[in-house]
């Protein structure tokens, strides 16, 4: 009897229960993180479309995009929304246009809009969103550069006009994680 | 990495959490006549002439201290969505819960008394750990940083994994007046170490001036050390493709038999009594330091910086503004990969008690000596209670706790130990051991957190010790 108490406070202190555990469990894990980060942003004179006295009626730039380099960004993308954000100061419209391309140059996406027409003291704002889902665009990941072109749609004598056209800009990644 | 990598790597995290136990061990601390006690009270007296320790079948013990989510709260079999689950863990989270563990093989320990001295030495492996909950990492990869108050901070970085040789010789003696002292000095050799303690700085953004958003590195600090992991993680990238990855195996075993990271330390306690019943104790454990200096590989990042994105200009010659944006974060947030020595704190511990014996005078123990005459006449231990606090340094996490205990001898060399305590890890636990002699042979067994033993996947901690050694 003693013996029998004896074992089986034993079994007690080094047994120990446990409910049932399910560890395949985190198989189902899914996160759906969404990231932010600036892009580019840009002043420009008015001067800035003369060369000399002559106009230039289109001025454009190429920005790396190297996010997409990263294999865990590049899988779990799900979509994106990149925003840019235009303040025109200027009595001249313009044509914005963005061209994602891919390492070899390939134009893989492209998206323009219309900058309106101001003035130094009423300046246009327009905000630009372009939202690409990786499902209807799955070569969007193969995206390595940004090409930004500005297009003059008028010939209005912006040499002198005071203020800076602005651009800003920056990307939402929504992923899923799993 | 090879297959072979990855079963050593398994199975050290296997032995690392089989052989896990918390640093704060009421049920042991002062435990008289244990061997093992003394790292914790060097200044604690010996049980009969001598003693010592079967060679590497000492004891086994298995514990964990866990704060924050349960292993249930995760992984439990409850039909719950586990998505559901990881996302309630998370908002429960906080930065100062975490893992924390530590194992000591003793593969020997021997102690001689001579009048009131008591010399001993002895050689232990121990395996250390910490981790704690980077909180706002966690957030920042499964919620991003698209919302408000993010902040990724990174001083909730803090983990350590050591594993260690040490051989100590050490003495205790008595003091004039009533109560002793003791020390232990320690020589470490450090198998191999992954840490990253200290890290300061926050990664957020706020509205900027020229875009959307300025993203701040602000007060950027962060490290990484190891020792003894390159070899074994990056050999085959490091220009030897094709090297035997069993030979790369068997080279980081090797470290075990002893490596360039030597260290020195010492534990010194002392105890005073008064009124011949009451004993204040305190002790430091593992004040020291070690150098590494094998198979180093470590990560440094310090500086400030803010970023727009880049700064478009649209020339009429292409820029490469990816080498600018790149060469200006080298520049304010330069970082480094270095080989080179390193030091580093062991993460010592505090004890302080108050005891009160319950018969004779203190620092007379008369236990059963086989084999000298009279024994039969001697009289059991005085049976005693105590309260103790603990802190332990675990470089910018506290961990501290308090406990009581009670030890009551009903023969010689057989007790009954209770213990109440709570610490960072565990709000309250109750622990019960005994301990049995047969003949020269002294026997125990100990468990920490009786309440836990119900479900132990629900458990903040548990603890496990069985263990023998040899008294004479």
């Amino acid at each position: 009897m003693r013996r029998g108490l004896v074992w089986m406070v034993l079994v007690w202190l080094v047994g120990g229960c446990m409910k049932p555990l399910d560890f395949s469990q985190v198989k189902e894990i899914e996160a759906e993180p969404v990231w932010t980060i600036d892009l580019f942003y840009s002043y420009l004179a008015g001067s800035d479309f003369y060369e000399g006295s002559v106009p230039v009626m289109e001025v454009h730039d190429t920005i790396p995009f190297e996010i997409f380099t990263n294999r865990v960004v590049r899988d779990g993308l799900k979509r994106m929304l990149i925003y840019f954000d235009v303040t025109n100061p200027f009595p001249a419209s313009f044509e914005f246009e963005v061209e994602f391309l891919d390492g070899y140059h390939t134009v893989r996406q492209a998206e323009s809009g219309i900058i309106r027409a101001a003035s130094e003291n009423s300046p246009s704002h327009e905000e630009f969103v372009i939202e690409i889902n990786k499902e209807e665009h799955p070569d969007i990941v193969l995206t390595r550069r940004l090409h930004l072109r500005l297009s003059r749609l008028d010939s209005t004598d912006i040499r002198r006009a005071p203020g800076y056209l602005t651009i800003r800009s920056k990307g939402d990644f929504f992923m899923v994680i799993q | 990495m090879s297959r072979s990598k990855w079963v050593l790597l398994w199975w050290m995290t296997i032995v690392w959490a089989m052989g896990s136990r918390a640093q704060f061990e009421p049920l042991l601390y002062r435990n008289y006549g244990n061997p093992l006690a003394v790292f914790s009270s060097a200044s604690m007296p010996m049980e009969g002439e001598a003693y010592w320790v079967t060679p590497f079948v000492p004891q086994g013990q298995i514990q964990f201290g866990l704060s924050g989510p349960t292993i249930w709260d995760l992984f439990g079999a409850d039909g719950r969505d586990f998505n559901l689950k990881w996302r309630e863990a998370l908002k429960q989270m906080n930065n100062r819960q975490g893992v924390i563990s530590e194992a000591k093989l003793q593969a020997l320990a021997l102690g001689i008394r001579k009048d009131d001295k008591v010399f001993r030495a002895g050689i232990y492996t121990q395996w250390q750990s910490w981790y704690f909950h980077p909180v706002s990492l966690y957030e920042f990869l499964v919620y991003g940083n698209n919302r408000d108050n993010f902040v990724l901070d990174l001083s909730d970085i803090n983990f350590n994994f050591e594993a260690l040789h040490v051989i100590y010789f050490g003495m205790s003696r008595s003091l004039p007046g009533g109560g002793r002292w003791g020390y232990q000095l320690k020589i470490y050799n450090s198998a191999g170490s992954f840490s990253s303690t200290g890290n300061q700085g926050k990664i957020y953004q706020k509205p900027g001036r020229n875009n959307y958003y300025r993203h701040m590195f602000d007060h950027i600090d962060l490290k990484i050390t190891s020792s003894g992991l390159s070899h074994l993680v990056f050999e085959d990238k490091l220009g030897q493709e094709g090297m035997d990855s069993a030979t790369v195996v068997r080279d980081f075993m090797r470290r075990f038999e002893g490596t360039n990271n030597w260290g020195a330390g010492l534990d010194v306690g002392f105890e005073k009594v008064w009124k011949g019943r009451y004993t204040w104790a305190a002790g430091v454990e593992d004040f020291g330091i070690i150098r590494y200096a094998d198979d180093n590989l470590s990560f440094r990042m310090r500086g400030n910086y803010s970023y727009e994105g880049v700064y478009i200009r649209f020339p009429k010659d292409p820029q490469e503004y990816w080498g600018d944006v790149k060469e200006e974060f080298n520049k304010y947030l330069p970082s480094e990969i270095y080989t080179r020595v390193f030091y580093r704190w062991r993460p010592f511990k505090v004890y302080t008690s108050l005891e009160r014996r319950f018969k004779g005078k203190p620092g007379t123990i008369a236990c059963y000596h086989p084999g000298r005459e009279g024994r039969a006449q001697q009289a059991c231990p005085d049976s005693y209670v105590g309260a103790v606090a603990f802190y332990q340094n675990l470089m910018g996490r506290l961990y501290a706790g308090l406990g009581v205990y009670g030890q009551y001898f009903w023969a010689p060399g057989s007790y009954l130990r209770v213990s109440l305590a709570s610490d960072t890890f565990n709000v309250f636990r109750v622990g019960l051991g005994g301990g049995w002699r047969l003949g020269p042979l002294n026997m125990y067994v100990w468990a920490d957190n009786l309440a836990g033993l119900a479900d132990i996947s629900r458990s903040h901690g548990q603890y496990l010790a069985l263990g023998a050694y040899w008294n004479l």
